[in-house]
């Protein structure tokens, strides 16, 4: 029998943030799952790697909710993938979210910025 | 699980998609310049557990619920597979709760809720006049007037409709032969007013009644088969219907059977005609909707009341006029009263079926303590238990459903056959009602589902580690579940004593009241009526001659044990109504009586007993004297009873507009026997010999040594031999008059058939609650025998556990029976609620079989071996 709640934790930390950037990384066009975690891998320069543990779950729950919508379709190699692409209603969500991160990055900087003594950087 | 497979291409999608992830890793790897294998091997570890993201994306869709259900499935059939003895008894058990509750029920609604095929049957009732001063049946008139028909026919504020019917026998001559049927005339608006469909042709419309109309006849479904073959161009064919030619306009469809008739033919004689004065019509009206029957009693009274002026002998002075629910009359309440009663026997039965599952289940459960621990140990969750039990209960439930279903069917055919005929109203269906088989199945499933999920409550309750400590301690804690389950199986015990004593009382009461007032038991017994055609065989003579040559043909059937000419039929009619007249000290004395004149087999032919005296002899006969047999009634009546032999008294009877008076002495007197239906009391009696007796014998008794049904053939051919020219003879077996005789045997072999079935499951119950307590305790008698005791003492030991709990059983279901049987006082006659012999049979039947049922599994217990039980904990 297997325990959902380790796995769960994790992801909680995540959360949010991923499903931001999974719907970051398709702005300009569907991409297959692992194009996606290539992409962010690369475009945060390595610093971000996403697990399949949390994508794929991730993938799916986008999809669930209707901001992505998934085809089969082949690669440049020939190879059968599952192509993934935002919706309308996946493109207002990605406007929200990014509103809300921008307001969020201000206000953890303002907070991380600010020495205790209370003095600016 | 392949086929589950099928069933959800997303999961296959799933599956290709995280290969091709897989498989896109690898090629990007070998790329890069990695050999193939290396490249398999870190791409296989970056991507990490598959399973466990398969199951993670499954999650988010909410498919595991679906797969885990199965597995719980498998897992819970298993478990009860692997127990068979344990699932078949609570399966066995819940069928028998269901199928018994359906069947009966089944039974109650054909014959008692919805019998009738009439429209608003349950509003329609029978037009009687009731003598206030004498008892129930005997003061009742149903029979009325065209003149007072047509006056309650005016009630039309209180009825929607008052037609009549007329009652009649009449010969039908189909053409090829003549049969003595039932042929009741209708008032033209019979038909309508029952909403009737004919199933061939037309219905009796309101025309067909005006004088001048065509004469026309409808037949039953019935006639139509036996009669004329069921010929389906039936309709518009002509029939003579005593003796007058009439069109069949149609054929009544299967359940009709209004006042059992074979042939329906219309009144044209209006309401009263000089030619039709009376007639005897039965009146049957229908209540507006809304109106309360006391209040159409006291209009249909005030009406009477006004009769009573015009027809003073017709109402007596104390009376009341009522209609009578035809369910009522039909049914009868005694034996919708049986019903009522049958119906708590089985609700008992469902009662106990349902408390033994209950047993069952909670006796598992304890045994589960250990698996449940175990499990959840290794990480299973609480939810997950708990569904497992509940997905095994509803197993349980859905099996025991079935086969309740199963038995129900095969339960309401079975009685479908052994119903014996006249029991019920003639239009009722007996078919399996699907609503109480859905409440029944409910009722299971409930018990089965609370019961089931008591183990499940103990684990939602109780810590995970508490479980991990020590599982042997789980056992304390569950002493509380063997209290329930001894509580159970006392409750068990209880009720099926309770259904054992009232299955005994009536038993007792049907054997008293009428094995014993019948002498004979009627299926023996045929009584063959000669019916002369009009005008002929006026000569008395004549007629006596021939019946003496028919007794020779009669007697000389295979089968026959006595025959004799008289003027009764055993049990059902006395006879000819008459007077006797007696001086008993100085004082005369007179009594209406039924009078015969007998032969001398019909002693044994109706089984009488003499308990004083003698019986008519052939020296009697033959030398036409003057002596008398009457039966207890009798003498009591004349105030003679002691000392009635010698005594002379006077038999007065109307022949032809004079009374002929017969001297006579009593030579013997007879134990009371019923001659007027076991339902009415026993009239006074006199029997004098046949050649004395003013009319000649109206009738053959015959007794067989078996059944009497197969010397009706026969009985018909010799007869009909014997007595040439007679319209036809008459013969049916004794129980075909009586038809409380088929339905008292039919209540008290169901009600048999629960007691035992009662009885059974309580013994399943006590054995299992044994057999458990023996298993629990094998360590301790594994010491006890190993320190030395003796098998006896350990027998004992595991023993009075179960006698305590049969013996609250028993002390609670003699408190029980008390109280439920009290209710069947009015129906048990002269037998005790409280009768000893009947509460000593079934404790002790009782108390007989627990014992078995607890001395198995008790002596069980010496076959431990001490060093192996030891060796267990």
């Amino acid at each position: 029998m297997r325990s959902p709640e380790p796995y769960k934790n994790r992801i909680e930390l995540l959360q949010g943030t991923l499903d931001m950037l999974v719907l970051q990384t398709l702005r300009w066009g569907p991409l297959h799952g692992y194009a996606i975690a290539q992409g962010i891998r690369s475009g945060s320069e390595e610093v971000l790697q996403v697990e399949t543990g949390s994508l794929y779950p991730a993938l799916h729950r986008l999809e669930k909710k209707g901001w992505l919508r998934a085809m089969w379709g082949t690669t440049e190699n020939h190879q059968r993938a599952r192509f993934y692409e935002l919706t309308a209603k996946g493109k207002r969500q990605l406007a929200a979210e990014r509103a809300k991160w921008s307001q969020m990055v201000a206000a953890v900087a303002a907070l991380m910025g600010r020495k205790p003594g209370g003095e600016q950087v | 699980m392949r086929w589950l497979d099928r069933l959800r291409p997303r999961d296959r999608d799933l599956r290709d998609e995280l290969e091709a992830h897989f498989q896109m890793a690898v090629a990007d790897r070998v790329a890069r310049g990695e050999s193939h294998a290396h490249a398999e091997e870190s791409a296989k570890r970056e991507f990490g557990n598959s399973l466990l993201v398969t199951e993670t994306v499954r999650d988010v869709w909410g498919w595991t619920w679906l797969e885990s259900l199965w597995g719980d499935l498998r897992y819970g059939w298993r478990n009860l597979w692997s127990r068979p003895g344990f699932s078949v008894m609570a399966i066995l058990a819940l069928a028998l709760g269901i199928g018994g509750a359906t069947t009966m029920f089944s039974v109650l609604y054909g014959v008692l809720i919805d019998p009738f095929p009439y429209k608003d049957a349950d509003r329609l009732v029978l037009l009687s006049v009731f003598d206030m001063d004498k008892q129930g049946e005997e003061g009742r008139r149903r029979i009325v007037t065209g003149d007072e028909a047509r006056e309650y026919a005016r009630l039309t504020d209180v009825f929607e409709g008052f037609p009549y019917s007329n009652l009649d026998s009449g010969v039908l001559d189909s053409g090829g032969a003549a049969y003595q049927v039932r042929v009741i005339t209708v008032a033209g608006n019979v038909f309508q007013f029952v909403g009737m469909r004919t199933m061939l042709g037309r219905g009796i419309l309101p025309r067909d009644a005006e004088p001048g109309s065509p004469p026309v006849a409808v037949l039953s479904e019935g006639a139509w088969r036996r009669y004329f073959a069921a010929d389906p161009n039936i309709v518009n064919r002509t029939i003579l219907v005593d003796r007058q030619v009439r069109t069949v306009i149609g054929v009544a469809p299967k359940r009709f059977a209004w006042f059992m008739g074979d042939v329906w033919i219309p009144d044209q004689s209006g309401f009263v005609t000089p030619a039709n004065p009376g007639g005897n019509r039965w009146m049957q009206g229908r209540l507006r909707k809304g109106v309360q029957i006391a209040r159409a009693n006291a209009e249909l009274t005030a009406v009477g009341r006004r009769l009573q002026a015009v027809y003073p002998k017709l109402y007596p002075k104390n009376m009341q006029v009522r209609g009578v629910y035809c369910i009522d009359d039909l049914v009868g309440p005694p034996f919708r009263f049986t019903l009522y009663t049958l119906t708590g026997a089985v609700l008992l039965l469902l009662l106990i079926a349902c408390s033994n599952v209950a047993n069952m289940l909670l006796s598992r459960a304890t045994a589960r303590y250990r698996e449940i621990g175990v499990r959840m140990a290794l990480g299973a969750g609480r939810m997950r238990i708990v569904r497992q039990l509940l997905v095994e209960a509803l197993l349980l439930a859905a099996g025991g459903a079935a086969m309740g279903s199963l038995f129900a069917y095969g339960g309401v055919e079975a009685l479908q056959r052994v119903l014996p005929p006249n029991t019920f109203a003639d239009e009722s269906v007996v078919e399996l009602n699907l609503p109480v088989l859905l409440f029944a199945v409910a009722l299971a499933m409930i018990t089965v589902l609370l019961f089931g999920l008591v183990p499940a409550w103990q684990v939602a309750r109780r810590d995970r580690n508490e479980w991990l400590r020590g599982v042997s301690k789980a056992a304390g804690d569950v002493s509380r579940n063997n209290w329930l389950r001894d509580v159970f199986v006392g409750a068990q015990v209880a009720m099926s004593l309770v259904l054992l004593v009232g299955a005994t009382l009536l038993m007792r009461s049907f054997i008293d009241v009428f094995a014993a007032k019948t002498g004979v038991d009627p299926k023996t017994v045929a009584i063959a009526v000669p019916v002369y055609p009009e005008g002929d065989y006026k000569d008395e003579g004549r007629i006596r001659q021939l019946m003496d040559a028919a007794e020779l043909r009669a007697r000389a059937l295979p089968g026959v044990r006595s025959v004799a000419q008289s003027n009764i039929a055993p049990i059902v009619s006395g006879g000819v109504p008459a007077e006797v007249r007696a001086v008993s000290r100085g004082f005369e004395k007179s009594a209406r009586v039924v009078a015969s004149g007998d032969g001398t087999g019909l002693l044994d032919a109706a089984g009488y007993r003499i308990l004083q005296g003698r019986w008519l002899t052939d020296a009697d006969a033959a030398g036409r004297r003057n002596v008398a047999v009457i039966n207890e009634t009798l003498a009591r009546a004349l105030d003679i009873a002691g000392a009635p032999l010698g005594q002379e008294i006077t038999l007065h009877m109307r022949v032809q507009m004079r009374t002929v008076t017969i001297p006579c002495e009593v030579v013997g007197v007879l134990k009371d026997a019923a001659n007027q239906g076991t339902r009415l009391p026993v009239q006074p009696a006199i029997h004098v010999p046949a050649t004395t007796f003013p009319f000649p014998p109206g009738d053959l008794v015959v007794r067989a040594y078996g059944r009497a049904a197969g010397l009706v053939e026969p009985l018909h051919r010799e007869l009909g031999r014997a007595l040439p020219n007679t319209r036809f003879v008459f013969v049916q077996p004794l129980d075909y008059f009586l038809p409380e005789l088929g339905a008292h045997r039919f209540v008290l072999a169901l009600l048999g058939t629960f007691a035992i079935a009662g009885l059974a499951l309580a013994l399943i119950g006590l054995y299992a609650v044994m057999s458990y307590a023996v298993a629990r305790r094998s360590y301790e008698v594994g010491i006890r025998l190993a320190l030395g005791a003796r098998g006896q003492q350990v027998v004992r030991l595991m023993a009075t556990r179960g006698a305590v709990i049969v013996a609250i059983g028993i002390a609670a279901g003699m408190a029980g029976s008390a109280a439920a049987t009290r209710v069947l006082t009015s129906y048990l006659g002269p037998v005790s609620v409280y009768d000893p012999l009947s509460y000593g049979g079934a404790i002790a039947a009782l108390a007989l079989t627990a014992l078995v049922a607890i001395l198995i599994p008790a002596t069980r217990a010496l076959r431990i071996d001490p060093a192996q039980a030891l060796r267990h904990e």
